[in-house]
């Protein structure tokens, strides 16, 4: 089976390394958020960074994981560090495991499981979670 | 047909492709601790927020700063390898990928570094 299903394709033939078109997608989303979350690390860092100007000024930072706009922030970054993961974890099982026998089987199972720990980690981070300041 | 399918990083070593799959785990098993200890970890310790007086007092604990440490690394490998990776895709020209290379070490290791210092620096409670 020849990864290049299309003429199109061509060009960008070096990017298919799982050939079928749910790998694509995978691939492409891997890479989007894997973008995403380095750009969440460095304002993280910036934001700890904080602890050195003392605590007003750092507790000043910490409210602003109270605010519904952050909420909504934690719930998209929760979102998008799982998919990472879960499909990493693919990867893995595609590189190391021969997965590359069932990683569209695969990929579809991560994803239902994402799913759940999605909705299980999101309800639990919005009704059981400790508060970042009070 | 007839066009040559390029699997993983061979021209950046072998071991870049492995170690970031190693990293890639690593980081996944801090994270999964890293995300009970900021939200749940009043089930076992009590309430407290997560502000300036929990985080100085979990700091004076060596094995947090060790594992924050191992956190911080270990993610930014992962994380600047990964830039690479999509870099060298787009940039043919070797100077290109030099410019990039430099630019993803210069910023990578200025933020080990900056988080270290934090991670390290004495604080007052």
């Amino acid at each position: 089976m020849d990864g290049i299903k299309y003429k199109w394709m061509a060009p960008f033939s070096e990017h298919f390394r799982y050939r079928f078109h749910t790998g694509m997608v995978a691939w492409g989303a891997h890479r989007l958020t894997g973008i995403g979350i380095v750009i969440f690390i460095v304002v993280h860092i910036w934001s700890i960074s904080h602890l050195g100007s003392g605590a007003d000024s750092f507790n000043t930072v910490m409210a602003l994981y109270n605010t519904p706009l952050f909420k909504v922030g934690e719930i998209i970054l929760y979102g998008t560090i799982l998919f990472h993961a879960l499909n990493g974890l693919r990867i893995i099982s595609v590189d190391f495991f021969g997965g590359a026998r069932y990683h569209k089987k695969l990929f579809w199972g991560l994803m239902a499981v994402g799913v759940i720990l999605f909705l299980i980690g999101v309800w639990t981070m919005l009704n059981r979670a400790i508060p970042m300041n009070v | 047909m007839g066009v040559i399918v390029k699997q993983g990083g061979s021209d950046s070593g072998h071991w870049l492709w492995f170690l970031q799959r190693i990293t890639g785990v690593g980081v996944l098993a801090i994270i999964i601790i890293h995300w009970f200890l900021q939200h749940f970890s009043h089930y076992i310790a009590g309430v407290q927020p997560i502000d300036y007086a929990t985080v100085i007092q979990r700091l004076t604990l060596p094995e947090y700063r060790v594992l924050y440490s191992l956190f911080l690394i270990l993610a930014l490998f992962h994380g600047f390898h990964g830039l690479w990776m999509i870099g060298r895709d787009y940039l043919h020209a070797k100077w290109s990928q030099i410019c990039l290379a430099t630019v993803l070490i210069s910023v990578s290791s200025t933020l080990v570094i900056w988080g270290l210092i934090i991670l390290f620096s004495p604080y007052s409670v």
